[in-house]
């Protein structure tokens, strides 16, 4: 699994279950009697594993951070088009409010996203406690 | 593609294009109205009447060519509007007879253009309302993005 890929609903659709539960026993032993404290998704999130190739790792935290990966491109379009409509380069009002109203659905989108994946963490952390 | 969300917005740059037209259609119209009263005679032509002339947009066609460089299929999925060209009003021009005008000929007549003052003000009341639709299309699709994404995260 290589992170959440939201490239198209349809790789949400095609989020695999069994390999998210897979993962989340395996961070759960890995930390042991501390996998309550495990989803503070904001805070202190163990830094993301990569390989050589720099290739997301997947599981928990490669999940999330691919989403914020993508949302955080939406929102530096967004940047981009705005600087470029200040400066007078050639960017348009109407794109720059529909980046802006892109960047704005990606993030309620990853928001909503994330508070799934945190209460299905939630659910299995206490359920095997 | 760059963009990370190109399925899931697609709507949204369509809207976008479609706006895209109608400001270019109301600058053509403001064109229009800015040169309407440039004269001519029989060796110089008036100003003639300009129009832009639109033409569908599909994904395919956005896309490029496919694997092999061969193109992509055409048809399928719209992707939104781009202007094809711009059309000259072929209206004959008005003659008026002013004798001590610069473009006078020697008869005393001046050729005026043919753009049609009342035309071009109808034309941007139609401009404005369709930029409204565009702007409500968009607004109804987040509006049915925005009540998925809330309404089944529950």
């Amino acid at each position: 699994m290589t992170g959440l890929d939201l490239g198209s609903l349809g790789s949400i659709g095609g989020f695999d279950v069994a390999n998210f539960q897979k993962e989340i026993m395996r961070v759960m032993a890995e930390r042991g009697p501390n996998m309550i404290d495990a989803p503070k998704v904001g805070g202190e999130l163990a830094p993301s594993r990569t390989t050589d190739t720099g290739e997301m790792r997947g599981g928990f935290e490669g999940l999330l951070e691919g989403a914020v990966g993508q949302v955080q491109s939406l929102q530096k379009d967004t940047q981009d088009k705005v600087r470029s409509m200040m400066l007078g380069e050639g960017a348009e009002l109407h794109d720059v409010m529909i980046a802006a109203n892109k960047s704005d659905m990606a993030f309620s989108l990853l928001l909503e996203v994330r508070n799934k994946l945190v209460d299905a963490w939630d659910k299995l952390s206490r359920s095997v406690m | 593609m760059t963009d990370p969300m190109q399925g899931v917005f697609r709507g949204f740059d369509i809207a976008g294009a479609g706006m895209r037209a109608e400001l270019q259609r109301s600058e053509m119209v403001a064109s229009n109205l800015a040169n309407m009263h440039r004269t001519g005679n029989a060796q110089k032509e008036p100003y003639r009447r300009k129009q832009l002339v639109f033409e569908e947009l599909l994904l395919e066609q956005q896309s490029g060519p496919g694997p092999g460089g061969r193109p992509g299929p055409v048809g399928g999925v719209a992707a939104g509007v781009q202007m094809a060209q711009v059309v000259e009003d072929e209206t004959p021009f008005p003659v008026f007879f002013q004798p001590g005008h610069p473009d006078a000929d020697a008869s005393g007549q001046v050729l005026g253009s043919n753009v049609d003052l009342f035309q071009e003000l109808v034309d941007m009341q139609v401009i404005e309302r369709s930029f409204d639709a565009n702007l409500q299309a968009l607004r109804s699709y987040r509006g049915m993005l925005q009540n998925t994404i809330t309404n089944m995260s529950r």
